[in-house]
C-alpha cells in the first residue's frame, strides 16, 4: 500500500482515521471503501476570540496584523447571559501555528479576555464540520487531496454503526507480567494478522530492520501495545537514533513520534500518574496499560466515547473521562454561539463554615445493619446524578438564575440555591442524549442473545456510564470550563431528598431499610416477592420521576463490619447472591487490586462455596466447608508452594518515593528499585513480595517483584495473617472468632 | 461578636497552646505570614481560623487545597466548651479550584469579603497548590503569582493579616519551586514546619529570629 495512491475521483465514501493540524489546513487521514490510505488536506482555518478594554484589544490586534489570520467582529454570547456581546474573532489560516499565536498574545495582554483559545483543534475541527472520529464520510477531493467538502453520513447517536475495516497491529513484551520498566528481560512480540512473531534478535539493528519491514508490509492504522508509552516506544526510539535507523511508526512521513513526558496530578484527593504519552500522525498507537477507557471498556467502548466525545483515539485512551465530558458541553456551546472561557475565572461565593458544612455534604448513607440477611432487594437509581441535572435542570448558569429566584418550585432542598424553570442549561442538553443513548444499549442488550453482539454493546454501554458517572465531578471541578460548585452542591441535595423519599415510600409498604448509599437501596420484607419490589420501585419512580430499578433479589447478602472495629458497620463492604446464583462482591479482597492473588483465589473460593446456600441457615451449614478451604491455603502457602505471581502484592506510590520517611513495605520496595536505577513517580503501581516481615534489616523484609531472581523466599506467615484476615472478614458474621479460626485451620496439627 | 475569649487549657489542646506560643494570635506587625513544608501545615491554619473564631473575630479562609475541615473546627470549638456553630458561622470560606480562581479570590475579592464580615484576618490554604498544575505555563502561573502577592502587601499595608499555609512543593513539581520562593520573599514572617522523630517542629525563620517550638505529632492523627 502507498502513502499517496493517485487520486482519480473526486468524490470518496470511507471512513475518518485521524485529523491534525497542518500548515494550510486539517491533515485528514482517510480510509476509503476499496481499503486505500489517503492524506488529504482540509484548508480549515480554526477561530479564537478576544474582548476586552479598547486600547488592549486594539495593540492586541495590531501586533496580529503580520500573522497568518483574518479578523471580523461578530456578536456572540457568554454561557448564561441573555444578550450577545461583540467579539473579535481571530480565523488563523495556518492551523499549525495556532497554538504559538494564541499563547503569545495571551502572555503579552493580560487585560484581554480570550475565548476558545486553547480547545484541542482536531476537537474544534470536529464541531465545525459536524465530524467525529471513525464518522463514516462523503467526501469531495481535487486530484491534489484538498477537500472541498466533507460530512458524515452517519451520526455519533445511532447505536448500529459500522466499524471501519481498520488493520491493527499489536506489540507487546513477552515474559513482562509487571511494570517493565521496573527491570527483567523481555523479547518484543508482534501480533499481526491473525500471526504471532517473536523478535528474537541479539542485533539492535536486525531488530530494528525487522520490525520496520513488519510496519510497512502491514501498514497497521492502529498499533495497539502493552507499555508502549512508557517503555517499548522509548525504547525502540531510543535504538533507532543510535544506530541511525529511521524507524516508520508514523504514517506522515513528514512528523515525528509526539512525545508527552510523565507527571503525576491530585484527583479527588488522590494521587495518580500519567506515563506520558507516544502518540502518531496518520496512525493511532493506543497503549493498553496507559489507557483507563481501554482497561474498563475494551476497544469498543474508547471507540464509542471518542465517537460522542469527538476527542480523537489517541487522546480519549491517555486523557481521563471527564476531558470527554467537557469536549461535549464545549461542542454544545459552540454550536449556541456560546463562548468558551480560556481558564475559568468565576469564584466560589463565600459561605460560612456552617453552611459550607450543609452544602458540602455529598450523597446520603444509612449505615447497613451488619451481618447476614436473607429475602432482601436491592433498588437502584440509573445514573442518578446525571438524571438528577437533566430532570432538575441543574447546570452553571441554571443555579441561582436571575429570573426564579422567588419561585419555590426552583428551590433545591434544605440548601439555599434554586435552578432555573425558564431555560434548559448546558449540562442537561449534553446528559440527555447520553442517558438517552445508554438506555438504548441496554433494551439492545436485553434483547440480543449473540455473545459476541452482547459483549460490543456491554462495552459500549459501559462506556457511556464512565462518561455519565464523572459528569457530576465535572459540574463543579476545575478541569470544568462550565464548572460551578454551586451546581455540584444541588445535585447532592436533591440526591439526599430523593434517597429520603425513596426510604419512606418503602417504609410505607411495610418494606424495612437495612442499608442505604446514595443512589441504591437494600431492602427486606417477610415473603416479598419479585413483583412487590416493582411495584416498589414503579411507586418510587412516579413519586421521584427519576427511573429505579430493581437490581435483584438475594438469597442473603452479608453487610460486613469495619475490620478495625468489629461493632463498626461500613458502608463499602458486602457480599451476596443473587436469587439468579450470581454474586455481588464489594470491598473484599477479591476486589482489590492490593490483596495477593493466592489470598483473592482463597476468598472467591469460599464465596463460591457459600455461594450455594439459599438461606441463612443453608449458610451456617456451610461454614466447616469455608474453614476447610483456608485450611488447605494455609498448607499450601506453609508448604512453600505458592507461586511468585500468587504472591505479589501491588500498591501505588503515594508520594514521591524519595520522601518516605517511615520504613513502610512499599517505601522499602521503592527504595530497592530506585536502587537500581529505576525511576519512579508518585501515583505509579509497585509490586513486591513479602519475604520476611519481622526481619531487623528493612530491606530483608520484603522484595520488588521485578528484582526477583531463583534465591528468594517467602514469610509464609504474613501471608496466612493476610489469608486468615481475608477469610474473617466474611465468616466472623457467621461466629468463627479469630481464634478459633486460626486453630481450625493450622497447619501444624488438625484440632476437630 | 460578643463571644468572649476564652481562657487557654493547655492540657485540654496542646495544639492549639503551642501556636499560641509562637504563631498566634497573628498580631497586624505579622502582616504577611508564612507556614510552609509539612503538609500539616494546613492543619494548622485550621487551628488558627478556629483560634481567632474563638477570640470572636470573624475569619475569612480562602481554601486552595480543598482542605478546609468543618469538623476540625467543631472538636476545636468542643475542646474549648463553645459552641460549635459560633465558630463555624464565622469562619467563611471561598474555595479555589484553579490558580485564577485563586488570584481573583485574593485580588479581587478578598478586600470586599475582609471589610463584608469585618474580618482582619485572612487565611489562605494552600494558595500555591493551584499554581502546580501543568496545563497552566510556569510563565502564567508566575504573572497570576506576582498580581496575588501584590494584593496580599496592599491588605497588609492596610493593616490586614494574611497567614498562608504552603506545604512543600512535591519533587514532581520542583520546576515550579521558584514559586514558593516569591511567596517566601514577600514574607514578613517565615515559619518552617518540619515533622521530625513524632514531633512537628516550628522554625522561625524571619530575618533576626531564630525561635523554634515544638507540637507533638500525635495531636494532628486525631485529626
Ligand atoms: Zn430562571
Amino acid at each position: 500500500m502507498t502513502l499517496k495512491p493517485a487520486l482519480s475521483h473526486t468524490r470518496l465514501t470511507g471512513w475518518l482515521l485521524d485529523v491534525y493540524p497542518d500548515r494550510t489546513g486539517m491533515a485528514v487521514w482517510f480510509l476509503d471503501d476499496e481499503g486505500r490510505r489517503f492524506r488529504l488536506l482540509d484548508p480549515y482555518h480554526p477561530a479564537f476570540y478576544l474582548t476586552g478594554p479598547q486600547p488592549d484589544l486594539l495593540a492586541a490586534l495590531r501586533t496580529l496584523r503580520n500573522a497568518p489570520a483574518t479578523v471580523r467582529l461578530v456578536e456572540r454570547r457568554e454561557l448564561g447571559m441573555h444578550d450577545t456581546m461583540p467579539v473579535t474573532e481571530v480565523a488563523v489560516c495556518q492551523p499549525i501555528v495556532f497554538t504559538t499565536l494564541v499563547r503569545s498574545l495571551i502572555r503579552r495582554f493580560e487585560h484581554v479576555q480570550f475565548y476558545q483559545a486553547d480547545v484541542s483543534l482536531p476537537q474544534l475541527y470536529f464541531y465545525d464540520r459536524q465530524l467525529f472520529p471513525l464518522a463514516r464520510c462523503e467526501v469531495e477531493v481535487t486530484s491534489h487531496g484538498i477537500i472541498q467538502a466533507i460530512h458524515a453520513t452517519d451520526s455519533p447517536w445511532d447505536t448500529n454503526y459500522g466499524m471501519p475495516p481498520l488493520s491493527i497491529l499489536e506489540l507487546s513484551l513477552e515474559g513482562a507480567s509487571f511494570n517493565p520498566n521496573h527491570g527483567g528481560t523481555f523479547h518484543l512480540v508482534v501480533r499481526v494478522d491473525r500471526q504471532e512473531r517473536r523478535l528474537e534478535h541479539t542485533d539492535h539493528a536486525d531488530l530494528l530492520t525487522s520490525f520496520n519491514t513488519l510496519l510497512q508490509r502491514y501498514d497497521p492504522d492502529v498499533l495497539i501495545t502493552d507499555w508502549g508509552d512508557s517503555y517499548l516506544l522509548p525504547r525502540l526510539l531510543m535504538l533507532a537514533s543510535q544506530l541511525r535507523i529511521p524507524l516508520a511508526l508514523n504514517r506522515d512521513p513528514m512528523r515525528s513520534v509526539e512525545i508527552r513526558p510523565p507527571r503525576s496530578y491530585f484527583s479527588y484527593g488522590r494521587i495518580l500518574a500519567s506515563a506520558g504519552a507516544r502518540t502518531l500522525y496518520g496512525r493511532l498507537h493506543i497503549d493498553r496499560q496507559n489507557s483507563f477507557v481501554m482497561a474498563e471498556t475494551g476497544f469498543a467502548g474508547l471507540i464509542e466515547q471518542a465517537r460522542v466525545t469527538k476527542v480523537p483515539l489517541q487522546h480519549m485512551a491517555r486523557t481521563t473521562t471527564g476531558t470527554g465530558i467537557t469536549s461535549m458541553q464545549m461542542e454544545h456551546a459552540h454550536r449556541d454561539s456560546i463562548l468558551i472561557p480560556y481558564r475559568k475565572r468565576q469564584t466560589e461565593e463565600f459561605k460560612s463554615a456552617l453552611e459550607l458544612l450543609h452544602t458540602d455534604q455529598g450523597g446520603l448513607v444509612f449505615a447497613p445493619l451488619s451481618g447476614y440477611h436473607e429475602n432482601v432487594g436491592e433498588l437502584d437509581f440509573a445514573s442518578m446524578y446525571p438524571s438528577i441535572m437533566v430532570r432538575f435542570n441543574v447546570s452553571p448558569e441554571t443555579v441561582n438564575c436571575s429570573c426564579c429566584a422567588h419561585d419555590p418550585l426552583a428551590r433545591v432542598p434544605e440548601i439555599k440555591h434554586h435552578t432555573c424553570r425558564q431555560r434548559e442549561g448546558l449540562v442537561p442538553r449534553t446528559l440527555r442524549p447520553l442517558l438517552n443513548k445508554r438506555a438504548q444499549y441496554k433494551r439492545q442488550l436485553a434483547a440480543t442473545a449473540d455473545s459476541a453482539a452482547r459483549w460490543v454493546l456491554d462495552q459500549r454501554q459501559t462506556a457511556l456510564k464512565w462518561l455519565l458517572v464523572v459528569s457530576f465531578g465535572y459540574l463543579g471541578y476545575k478541569n470544568a470550563r462550565f464548572g460551578r460548585i454551586e451546581a455540584h452542591e444541588s445535585v447532592t441535595a436533591y440526591s439526599r431528598d430523593i434517597l429520603l423519599q425513596a426510604k419512606e415510600s418503602a417504609e410505607a409498604t411495610g418494606f424495612r431499610l437495612l442499608h442505604a448509599i446514595v443512589d441504591s437501596l437494600w431492602l427486606h420484607k417477610p415473603g416479598a416477592t419479585r413483583a412487590d419490589y416493582e411495584a416498589l420501585a414503579q411507586a418510587i419512580s412516579a413519586r421521584t420521576r427519576l427511573p429505579i430499578a430493581v437490581e435483584g433479589l438475594y438469597h442473603w447478602i452479608g453487610f460486613l463490619p469495619s475490620r478495625v472495629n468489629p461493632r463498626m458497620p461500613v458502608h463499602n463492604q458486602f457480599a451476596g447472591v443473587f436469587e439468579t446464583g450470581e454474586m455481588k462482591v464489594r470491598g473484599l479482597e477479591v476486589r482489590r487490586s492490593d490483596a495477593p492473588l493466592v489470598v483473592k483465589r482463597a476468598q472467591a473460593e469460599i464465596l463460591r462455596c457459600l455461594g450455594d446456600a439459599k438461606t441463612l441457615r443453608e449458610l451456617r451449614e456451610a461454614v466447616p466447608r469455608g474453614i476447610e478451604i483456608v485450611r488447605a491455603y494455609r498448607h499450601y502457602l506453609r508448604e512453600g508452594r505458592a507461586r511468585l505471581e500468587e504472591l505479589v502484592i501491588s500498591k501505588s506510590l503515594s508520594q514521591d518515593p524519595r520522601s518516605y520517611r517511615h520504613e513502610t513495605r512499599t517505601a522499602i520496595a521503592a527504595k530497592e528499585l530506585l536502587g537500581h536505577g529505576v525511576k519512579l513517580q508518585a501515583g505509579e503501581s509497585l509490586y513486591y513480595v513479602i519475604t520476611d516481615a519481622p526481619a531487623r534489616l528493612p530491606h530483608d523484609r520484603v522484595r520488588a517483584a521485578a528484582t526477583i531472581d531463583g534465591t528468594w523466599s517467602y514469610d509464609a506467615g504474613a501471608y496466612e495473617q493476610l489469608l486468615h484476615n481475608a477469610a474473617l472478614a466474611i465468616l466472623s458474621p457467621l461466629g468463627v472468632e479469630s481464634a478459633l479460626l486460626d486453630r481450625l485451620t493450622s497447619p501444624v496439627g488438625r484440632v476437630e | 461578636m460578643g463571644e468572649p475569649v476564652h481562657p487557654l487549657d493547655d492540657r485540654a489542646d496542646p495544639l492549639l497552646s503551642a501556636l499560641r506560643r509562637g504563631v498566634l494570635p497573628l498580631s497586624q506587625k505579622d502582616g504577611l505570614m508564612l507556614l510552609y513544608g509539612h503538609p500539616a501545615a494546613l492543619v494548622l491554619g485550621l487551628y488558627a481560623a478556629a483560634d481567632r473564631a474563638l477570640a470572636g473575630e470573624a475569619v475569612v479562609y480562602l481554601d486552595g487545597a480543598n482542605a478546609f475541615d468543618p469538623f476540625v473546627i467543631s472538636r476545636v470549638a468542643r475542646t474549648h466548651r463553645a459552641q460549635p456553630r459560633t465558630l463555624l458561622t464565622s469562619i467563611h470560606v471561598a474555595r479555589a479550584f484553579t490558580c485564577h480562581q485563586m488570584e481573583r479570590l485574593v485580588s479581587d475579592c478578598l478586600a470586599t469579603a475582609l471589610s463584608r464580615y469585618q474580618a482582619r484576618v485572612a487565611i489562605l490554604s494552600g494558595p500555591l497548590e493551584t499554581f502546580y498544575d501543568e496545563a497552566v505555563s510556569s510563565d502564567e502561573a508566575t504573572r497570576l503569582l506576582k498580581r496575588m502577592i501584590t494584593s496580599l502587601q496592599k491588605l497588609s499595608r492596610q493593616g490586614y493579616r494574611a497567614l498562608c499555609l504552603c506545604p512543600s512543593v512535591s519533587p514532581q513539581h520542583q520546576n515550579r519551586y521558584g514559586l514558593l520562593m516569591r511567596l517566601q520573599a514577600a514574607a514578613t514572617r517565615l515559619i518552617r514546619v518540619e515533622d521530625a522523630e513524632g514531633l512537628l517542629s516550628l522554625y522561625e525563620e524571619t530575618a533576626g529570629s531564630s525561635k523554634q517550638w515544638q507540637i507533638p505529632r500525635a495531636v494532628l492523627e486525631h485529626v
